[in-house]
């Protein structure tokens, strides 16, 4: 499928409304953002031209834009842990209306500083819109490449690129894996207690959240069927090993690890860490390899990324 | 795209933290009036703030369930199972069946009668087949200065439906 397929269905939407738009605000202020899409479109040839001269009107009907509203939006939606598709995408979707919107309203330096502020919010949480790529991507073969809309899409494009520049590690630094960790590695720390039973919903699900030290990334264990499952989100895209580590409380040496294997699923990564306790729990296992009584050890999981 | 299965094999938001979260962002959100969704909803999130919720709790989304005590999550959770669940599953069914339903990025796009819209994704855990789950479900609020209506929820949402499918074709 293609970016002329949803500037048609744009322009199919848009003669719909056009004869009536100017009786109700919602549809006035559709009618407005979609021939600024079409009127924006470096490629399609649409009739639209005899509308033009209605926006005037549209605009009357629809009343201003707000485009702190819109930047907030955005901005309560990155610090979400949301599905990206749903309120971040509707938001972004709500600037670039806003930023249509704008140009008829002749108020290209607020749309100037409206791009400028949400492309910097992207760009500071280049995961939140990773999924949403091919969507940015598909936009911007519908827009000219200087125009305020492009820049918020550009930074939804680059967010891939964003995310890689910020896993490796500082130049001149030899960075050891698995034995030592970079700052972009992910630490994850099991608590005494985590196997105590969390308020629960009809599931019987059994669910404890965990202390994670990135920002962006969480985490936490469930018991299912007997096992104990480990779900992080957040993690980037790239290759990452992810270890069981046992340490002495009182000085922080590692006495035991195993490595997990982690399943990669849409935004998170799973692991199953085995029964609660007894024969085949990785949590225990680890302990008694350390040696040392279970009381005075500590266990996290670290995931390094390669 | 061809779906494999119907809207009734669905399964809910999974766990309780994102259920936590997707309730206190949503049905206890006062912009999204859930209230022309669920019949006889009065203030949701003035009961859980009586059941013992603390407000920066329910301000925190996901990051309140950890602490916001065993009392204030029972009741979320229970809001959950009673109101939230029921009410998104039942406009899921209705868009399914009305086919007011799309595509992109390996996620569906539904939007009830109610302007509820409900995104579903065929997710695998560890020891389970795939399936399809829905992994958030909310209104679409309308624009400041357009009339809070049943009517422009729906039109809102639709119109979401539209920008975010379109292009991958089929749907609306």
């Amino acid at each position: 499928m293609t970016a002329i397929v949803w500037l048609e269905r744009a322009h199919e939407e848009l003669n719909e409304l056009a004869p009536e738009a100017r009786n109700d605000p919602a549809d006035a202020w559709r009618a407005l953002v979609l021939l600024a899409r079409l009127l924006d479109s470096p490629i399609g040839s649409f009739p639209i031209h005899q509308l033009v001269p209605l926006a005037p009107e549209w605009l009357e009907v629809a009343g201003p834009s707000d485009p702190e509203l819109a930047l907030d939006a955005v901005a309560d939606a990155l610090t979400s842990t949301e599905d990206p598709w749903g309120p971040l995408l509707d938001g972004l979707l709500d600037v670039d209306d806003t930023l249509g919107v704008l140009k008829f309203e002749g108020r290209a330096d607020d749309a100037g500083e409206l791009s400028r502020r949400v492309a910097a919010l992207v760009a500071l949480r280049a995961d939140r819109v990773l999924t949403l790529v091919p969507f940015a991507s598909m936009r911007l073969e519908t827009l000219r490449v200087d125009s305020p809309t492009a820049a918020v899409w550009g930074a939804v494009e680059r967010a891939p690129a964003e995310i890689l520049v910020e896993a490796l590690p500082p130049v001149g630094r030899q960075r050891d894996v698995p034995e030592t960790h970079a700052s972009s590695d992910v630490t994850i720390m099991l608590p005494d207690e985590f196997l105590r039973p969390a308020a629960s919903s009809h599931s019987n699900d059994i669910e404890w959240p965990l202390e994670v030290d990135s920002p962006g990334c969480q985490a936490w264990l469930y018991e299912e069927d007997g096992e104990i499952q480990l779900e992080i989100t957040g993690l980037n895209g790239g290759m990452c090993v992810a270890v069981i580590i046992a340490e002495r409380i009182t000085d922080a040496i590692e006495v035991s690890r195993r490595e997990i294997k982690l399943v990669h699923q849409g935004e998170s990564a799973y692991s199953s860490l085995g029964p609660k306790a007894g024969r085949g729990s990785l949590m225990h296992d680890v302990a008694r390899e350390g040696g040392v009584g279970a009381g005075d050890l500590r266990i996290r999981i670290q995931v390094f990324y390669e | 795209m061809k779906r494999t299965w119907k809207a009734a094999e669905v399964v809910g938001i999974q766990y309780d933290r994102p259920r936590f979260m997707h309730v206190v962002k949503h049905l206890y959100n006062d912009r999204e009036r859930w209230e022309q969704v669920i019949p006889d909803l009065v203030d949701p999130s003035f009961s859980a703030r009586e059941a013992g919720c603390p407000q920066r709790a329910l301000r925190a989304g996901a990051n309140g369930y950890g602490w916001c005590g065993e009392q204030c999550q029972k009741h979320v959770l229970c809001d959950h199972d009673e109101l939230y669940e029921p009410a998104y599953h039942k406009e899921l069914v209705e868009a399914d069946g009305a086919d007011r339903v799309g595509f992109s990025d390996g996620g569906w796009f539904f939007v009830g009668e109610r302007g509820v819209m409900v995104i579903v994704r065929c997710v695998k855990h560890a020891s389970r087949p795939r399936r399809p789950e829905v992994k958030t479900a909310y209104r679409v609020v309308p624009r400041a200065g357009e009339e809070k209506t049943s009517e422009n929820f729906y039109k809102a949402a639709v119109r979401k439906l539209r920008d975010k499918t379109s292009w991958m074709g089929g749907g609306l």
